[in-house]
């Protein structure tokens, strides 16, 4: 019975793997800018005229549709772009390898953000006309990659990159707090230690135990739970030397009344700043 | 009772007849107005937006709230006669200097501005919206680069002022 139990949710694992018409070969490992293989079953397809057809071509139009100059552009509908033929891996199954952003000529967000739109075509696709199943085509096909896990940052900056002049947003996720002392934080309760450094030689806002007495390292709640701090680095940190360039900047959240590390976060984000 | 209906019903199938005979009264949408015309204003900034281009997803956050708060916005003024333009930053976030030349790339379709700071290199913002004496906004945005490569895209929309 047990083996039994085990058993049947495997098949029904192995049924959904299996069932698909268009799928990615990895799709947990999945990165656009990587040599990505996908399928496409021709037996699970509702056209069914290539069911045992020599060779098959890829025909797509998303995330990019490629001009007739591109290399990697479809070809005509009656003679596919020998470049787009497809390799058979057995039993009416096919498959093409490539590497999304080279080959669509767009960057990793197109591709999360519209995914793949295809068919796949006989070299000529014509068949008998008149569109749908009697072209030798199968129908539109989709695989829309997920987007891959990015894990839970209590404190984060915003944006990833950013040079002194630019607006930069210190976010603090209580909700997320896994550090009981630091949990369920009231509204006027969470502050922010600030440094910047110069290379190696560090400039803070105002000292560690004085940071309640400035206004300006107040968190503000956005009342979800998150709290934002919004600066211009190269007017933020007033004591920098003027014409030095700020290359690090350093935040540690922690609670207005503070009386040891139990009322701080656990570990200190390090923002780097100028061009990576 | 049945006689009203009746009449009802009949008066419902007849109503599109008399509503096709009414005459159209929408105006020509006549010619297109000068964008140079358009944007000849003082622009009051309304919203602002920050897109990270080094995130996969594009992410943006508004951080209007950040330069607006105080109700002291931010303005810009094109002068399309002379060609020259002026920025009231009001002490805040402000790549364009205080004042300059600009140009379009084409005055009739532009697609992007030019801004020449005195003294300063010039900057390439691009039209996000079209610009004509009716419209009320001038959405524009302008990309922070890195060796070419954008790592952030700043979204403006000013509002005219007069």
């Amino acid at each position: 019975m047990k083996r039994l139990l085990l058993f049947v949710p495997s098949l029904l694992l192995a049924a959904f793997a299996f069932g698909q018409k268009a799928y990615l070969e990895d799709p947990d490992n999945f990165d656009p800018t990587q040599p990505t293989k996908i399928l496409v079953d021709i037996k699970q397809c509702d056209c069914q005229r290539l069911l045992g057809a020599p060779e098959v071509f890829l025909w797509t139009w998303e995330p990019a549709e490629l001009p007739a100059s591109d290399p990697n552009n479809n070809g005509s509908w009656t003679s596919s772009n020998p470049a787009l033929a497809m390799t058979n891996e057995g039993d009416d199954v096919w498959s093409f390898t490539f590497t999304p952003t080279d080959f669509y000529g767009v960057g990793a967000d197109a591709v999360y953000s519209t995914g793949f739109s295809f068919l796949v075509k006989a070299k000529d696709g014509s068949g008998l006309g008149g569109g749908g199943c009697d072209e030798d085509k199968t129908e539109n096909l989709s695989i829309k990659p997920e987007l891959p896990e990015v894990p839970v940052l209590v404190v984060a900056g915003f944006p990833s990159n950013l040079l002194p002049q630019d607006v930069f947003t210190l976010v603090y996720d209580n909700s997320q707090e896994e550090k009981v002392s630091m949990q369920n934080l009231s509204a006027d309760e969470v502050y922010c230690y600030a440094s910047a450094f110069v290379d190696s030689v560090e400039y803070e806002v105002t000292p560690f135990f004085q940071v309640p007495n400035n206004a300006a390292l107040q968190m503000q709640s956005s009342g979800d739970g998150t709290f934002t701090l919004m600066f211009i680095p190269e007017q933020f940190f007033t004591n920098v030397p003027t014409g030095s360039t700020i290359t690090s900047m350093r935040f540690v959240v922690r609670k207005k009344v503070y009386l040891g590390t139990a009322d701080q976060v656990d570990d200190p984000l390090l923002v780097p700043v100028g061009c990576p | 009772m049945k006689i009203t209906l009746k009449y009802f019903f009949i008066l419902l199938m007849a109503a599109p007849l008399f509503t096709a005979c009414v005459e159209d009264d929408t105006p020509d949408i006549g010619e297109e107005g000068s964008k140079l015309d358009g944007i000849n204003a003082t622009w009051r900034l309304v919203e602002v937006n920050q897109q990270d281009d080094v995130s996969f997803t594009l992410e943006t956050r508004n951080i209007s709230d950040f330069l607006l708060a105080d109700g002291n916005a931010p303005q810009i003024t094109f002068n399309s006669a002379d060609k020259t333009y002026s920025v009231d930053a009001k002490g805040k976030l402000n790549f364009w200097g205080t004042e300059g030349s600009w140009t379009f790339d084409d005055d009739v379709a532009p697609t992007n501005i030019t801004l020449s700071p005195t003294g300063e290199s010039d900057i390439l913002v691009n039209l996000t919206a079209t610009i004509r004496p009716v419209d009320k906004f001038l959405q524009i945005e302008f990309s922070r680069d890195c060796g070419g490569t954008s790592i952030i895209t700043y979204l403006y929309k000013y509002e005219r002022a007069n």
